[in-house]
């Protein structure tokens, strides 16, 4: 057969094809929007020639198939740029949030030290004013305050990045379900000759978002199913097999496992990439990092502020406590070797309460060990060495005592100086005074009174000798009344006699006849002893230290000095505003540094996508003029049809 | 490249949104004048900022506290203006007193100003501002001159604070401000220095300083003895023993040479040998001197173990009657002196007013320094509040400028939005 009706059957073939088409560019259009999608157009192919009368025609066209238009390279770019894009946009926001507490304003940490100091620098003006004592305590409190908040701002970062973690797994989960079912899909479809076309895309689609969640990569096996494993090699999907990712919780921590069933295996963060790896990059390496250098600036400002208030007298005359709760415990860095000696050589001074002790390092013990063997000689603290790290760790044996230990003296070894701190102390800064009476702005207690007497002529007391301490030196003041005439048995003998001791200024109070001691240059210690005066019957002189001198600034002065000065503790360049300046930029330059990336990254992903939508993407243009083409050749299709039909009715009108 | 919807969208929005934050930042620059709103903005930019801002909030405290010095200053002035003016005043009565037509009741009339200025200056040199006494030192709790109730005329003894006439219960404390980054000044005067003459803080007067109180107090006494020299006692000479006290020589106290001296009647010598006091009171009805009192005083006194001989010509010797196992100690002496008459008092009335404008031109000095070191710092606040505004502050004009560019920008940016999505090839079909 061939001839009319074999021109019937190609053009039909033609209807056909040409309608197929136009449903092709139909989803074409449909698809225009659709993130991932690949241009489709048809295969045509002519149907086999056939011989017809010694001569082979064609016998119309068919659509062999439909192809999808892709780019590899450009595909596996944009599957790896989307990881990048997801690790810096994951950290942007916590980022920013973190820049926001550690802040350079007002009301910021640095500003609470300038006010702190500002209220000392007031009160060293006017040293018993209540108001200015009022303003130092108050300020003080503030400056606890402001270290809590910004630890426990910290923290709510950590909380939000954990519950955005938590709440991103079920996502990837079902990503990773997808893509095995794909993969299943893919594979069969392919299997029996066809195209997968859509699927594909959606897996393209698919392995883009996981990348960019978790940094997945993945490659292509022979029957078309894909491999998806973790930046470690762990594998997430394998054909159709999907390993889950799970949130394990210890406390408010959560952690990333890979459920295998009866075995988790722990997630570290270098085995994740994308939005999770930022998240893991801001939680554990970033924030534990500002918090303990937070902690460090606490740690020294308390410990270096307790000092220097011990050593001062309060208003009730009495040697000033710690200002500041002392840290419980102070612990350096690790070290590698706990037995090499590593350390220079040098003094450490240990300051246990106001004690001052200097311990020597030399070429026996400059290990981790000896050091800590020396520090443990010093009265009033113990020292260990960690075996977990190697650190040294210092406790008071009095708990509540200050001890600050100061390396500076050490020569410069292989091992850096140790530098101690305090977990925690951030957090718990607060102040251990609570009423404006112990704040000390003056200089060491020296004045002494003793209880009152009836008289202060009456020759009561008992005699023998009085043991006056300036300074650390005794002198025995002898009290007699044998010598008729000489006796100094009474409150003014015992005046006269003190006041000739060189150094101190003995006098009786009119008043009540009580006896006063007090230091000719302030600032020196003094101590008075009559414990071995023997009779008399008038009661031995106890002497009680008492703040006779309101208006001395001499420790507020000192304290001042510790605005200004590079504490040990901070590395020994920095003072205390200037250390937090430091935290406060390492989060800037991050943060700067992350937008930018984060802007790269996101203009070359949106560089690479256009490209890919170029090449892949569909163009209205291009979809309507293959729609005005199609239809044409429809219209020609149907135009030839109704032409053979012309002739075949042409044919049958031949028999009348 | 073909140019497909997505991509033109794609690359529309992009832009948008770089445009948008690039304004947002610039709004938000020209809002707070700021160019650093966050540490990101300029990291490096932190330390700088952080420090300027530390010495700015310094340099505002320590010019209070510069301006608190001044008022101390002044205050302090004030009142050692007034502690002048009573010195002069005294030594006016004193010249006018001399005058030998005087009569008693006038001395005693002067007698009684004085008295009166005596406690004025004690009320100036108790001087309290906003309850606190200026010239004690730390102790500004404590009222720093009293009086002595246990002063006695006859016992003033120059090298013994309690027998002052007036008592200082302050201390030595310096009072120091500070009025720049380690620059410390004194803004005080403790009273012990300026009104008692104890310059080095010993707790009594330094020889060649007076103690104002003393002064005047000499001063209301000799004129209440109608300018007769009354009798005080005045610290005698040190007596030292020739060295070999061995027995049965003599040692001879060459200085307790009496020849020169009388006691009156009623009147007391003390001995001091070997620490204890021996004391001759003479009761003889009739002042005593030169040999009659060496040998008044040697009859009178029954040394144990020593006897005194009278040696003549006012010398008393003295030699050890038993035991050869010690040298004879060294012996001193206090014995009555004649108190100084009104004339006497002239020259030490205006050392006393001399130590007064000494401590005032001082205070002056300091009050000086104070207002140079105000100067500066208010000059170091200007250069730090520059400094930090270079790093921190916007420069509006660029701000505005820039921001004008990205909204022009951004305009354009709307506006080819708008075209492209005008242009649609399915309005030519």
């Amino acid at each position: 057969m061939g001839g009319l009706n074999a021109a019937l059957n190609s053009g039909r073939s033609s209807l056909q094809t040409n309608q197929k088409a136009i449903e092709i560019t139909g989803l074409n259009v449909a698809n225009v929007n659709t993130e991932g999608y690949s241009r489709q157009a048809p295969v045509l192919s002519p149907y086999p020639a056939l011989e017809f009368g010694g001569f082979f025609s064609g016998t119309g066209v068919t659509v062999s198939s439909v192809s999808r238009s892709h780019d590899v390279f450009l595909a596996g770019q944009i599957t790896t740029k989307s990881a990048e894009v997801g690790l810096e946009s994951s950290m942007a926001f916590p980022l920013a949030e973190l820049e926001r507490v550690l802040g350079i304003g007002d009301g910021s940490l640095s500003d609470e030290f300038d006010q702190f100091f500002d209220a000392w620098r007031q009160l060293s003006t006017n040293p018993g004013g209540e108001v200015e004592r009022q303003m130092v305590l108050q300020r003080g409190e503030l400056i606890g305050n402001a270290f809590k908040n910004i630890y426990d701002e910290t923290q709510q970062v950590v909380t939000n990045i954990n519950n955005s973690l938590t709440s991103k797994i079920d996502g990837v989960n079902l990503h990773l379900e997808e893509i095995a079912q794909l993969n299943n899909r893919i594979s069969s479809i392919e299997m029996a000759g066809q195209d997968a076309n859509s699927d594909r895309d959606r897996r393209d689609f698919l392995l883009k978002e996981v990348s960019q969640t978790i940094g997945a990569t993945s490659f292509e096996t022979s029957n078309g199913s894909v491999s998806l494993q973790l930046a470690n090699g762990m594998p997430l999907v394998e054909a159709d097999k999907v390993t889950n990712i799970k949130a394990v919780y210890s406390g408010t921590d959560v952690d990333l496992v890979l459920d295998y069933g009866t075995t988790d295996i722990e997630l570290s963060r270098t085995a994740l990439g994308g939005e999770f790896r930022g998240l893991y990059e801001v939680r554990d390496v970033v924030i534990p990092d500002v918090v303990s250098r937070l902690d460090q600036l606490a740690y020294s400002f308390a410990t270096e502020l307790n000092a220097l208030h011990q050593s001062g007298t309060d208003a009730n005359g009495q040697y000033g406590q710690n200002f500041f709760v002392a840290p419980g415990n102070h612990v350096s860095q690790g070290y590698a070797n706990a037995t090499a000696s590593g350390f220079g050589t040098g003094t450490i001074e240990v300051n246990v309460n106001g004690t001052v002790s200097s311990v020597t390092i030399d070429a026996t013990n400059n290990s981790v060990t000896g050091i800590a063997a020396a520090l443990d000689a010093v009265t009033g603290i113990s020292a260990s060495v960690d075996p977990d790290d190697n650190s040294l760790v210092v406790t008071p044996d009095t708990a509540g005592e200050n001890v600050l230990i100061d390396t500076s003296g050490l020569s410069i070894g292989s091992y850096a100086k140790p530098v101690f701190s305090s977990v925690d102390m951030a957090s718990s800064l607060q102040l251990n005074i609570s009423t404006t009476n112990q704040i000390a702005a003056g200089a060491a207690p020296g004045s002494l009174i003793s209880q009152s007497y009836a008289d202060s002529s009456a020759l009561e007391f008992g005699i023998g000798n009085i043991v006056v301490n300036v300074n650390g030196v005794p002198v025995n003041v002898a009290i007699d009344n044998t010598v008729p005439g000489a006796e100094n048995n009474s409150v003014e003998g015992i005046a006269a006699a003190l006041n000739a001791v060189a150094g101190v200024t003995a006098s009786v109070d009119l008043n009540d006849n009580s006896l006063i001691v007090v230091p000719t240059t302030p600032g020196d210690t003094i101590s008075v002893d009559a414990s071995a005066l023997v009779g008399g019957t008038y009661s031995i002189p106890a002497f009680s230290l008492v703040d006779l001198s309101p208006g001395d600034n001499t420790n507020a002065l000192s304290i001042l000095q510790l605005e200004q000065q590079p504490l040990t503790g901070l590395g020994g360049n920095d003072t205390l505003v200037s250390y937090y300046g430091k935290i406060a930029s390492t989060v800037g330059v991050e943060t700067a540094r992350n937008r930018q990336a984060q802007q790269g990254y996101e203009d070359s992903l949106v560089q690479l996508q256009n490209l890919r939508d170029g090449i892949d993407g569909v163009s209205l243009e291009d979809e309507m003029i293959n729609l005005m083409q199609y239809q044409k050749g429809f219209e020609a299709s149907a135009k030839f049809l109704s032409t053979v039909d012309e002739m075949m009715a042409t044919l049958l009108t031949l028999k009348r | 490249m073909r140019a497909t919807e997505i991509t033109t969208y794609r690359s529309l929005k992009f832009f948008l949104d770089s445009t948008n934050e690039k304004m947002q930042k610039l709004e938000l620059q020209a809002a707070t004048g700021k160019r650093i709103n966050r540490p990101s903005d300029d990291p490096t930019a932190i330390s700088p900022v952080l420090s300027a801002r530390t010495q700015i909030q310094t340099s505002n405290r320590y010019i209070e506290t510069i301006e608190s010095g001044l008022d101390h200053i002044d205050n302090m002035d004030g009142y050692l203006d007034g502690i002048e003016n009573i010195m002069v005043r005294m030594k006016e009565i004193a010249i006018a007193s001399v005058n030998g037509a005087m009569a008693d009741v006038d001395l005693e009339t002067y007698a009684d100003e004085v008295n009166q200025l005596r406690e004025s200056l004690l009320d100036a040199a108790n001087a309290q501002v906003d309850g606190k006494y200026l010239f004690s030192g730390f102790s500004e709790k404590t009222e720093p001159f009293t009086l002595n109730p246990q002063y006695d005329p006859a016992l003033y003894d120059v090298t013994d604070a309690t027998t002052y006439p007036v008592l200082y219960n302050g201390d030595s404390g310096v009072k120091e401000f500070e009025i720049a980054p380690n620059e410390l000044i004194e803004v005080n005067s403790t009273g012990n220095g300026f009104m008692m003459g104890d310059f080095d803080n010993d707790g009594v007067t330094d020889s060649g300083a007076s103690d104002l109180f003393a002064v005047v107090t000499q001063l209301q006494e000799v004129l209440l003895a109608h300018n007769q020299p009354t009798t005080l006692i005045a610290a005698g000479p040190t007596a030292t023993a020739t060295t070999e006290g061995v027995l049965g020589v003599t040692a001879e106290v060459q200085d307790l040479d009496l020849s020169g001296e009388s006691v009156a009647d009623g009147d007391s010598l003390i001995l001091t040998i070997d620490g204890t006091d021996y004391t001759y009171t003479n009761n003889s009805g009739a002042s005593l001197n030169g040999a009659a009192l060496a040998a008044a005083v040697v009859a009178d006194l029954s040394v144990t173990n020593y006897t005194l001989v009278d040696g003549g010509a006012g010398v008393v010797t003295i030699s050890q009657d038993a035991g050869n196992e010690s040298d004879i100690a060294p012996i001193t002496t206090t014995f009555n002196t004649i108190g100084p008459t009104v004339e006497d008092l002239i020259g030490p009335l205006e050392d006393a007013a001399n130590q007064v404008r000494n401590q005032r031109s001082y205070k002056g000095n300091v009050g000086r320094r104070l207002e140079t070191a105000l100067d500066h710092m208010e000059q170091v606040k200007v250069d730090m509040e520059e400094f930090r505004s270079r790093y921190e502050d916007a420069d509006i004009l660029e701000t505005i400028t820039d921001l004008q560019m990205q909204q022009q920008s951004f305009q354009a940016a709307l506006s080819v939005t708008g075209k492209v999505s005008e242009l649609s090839i399915l309005d030519y079909i």
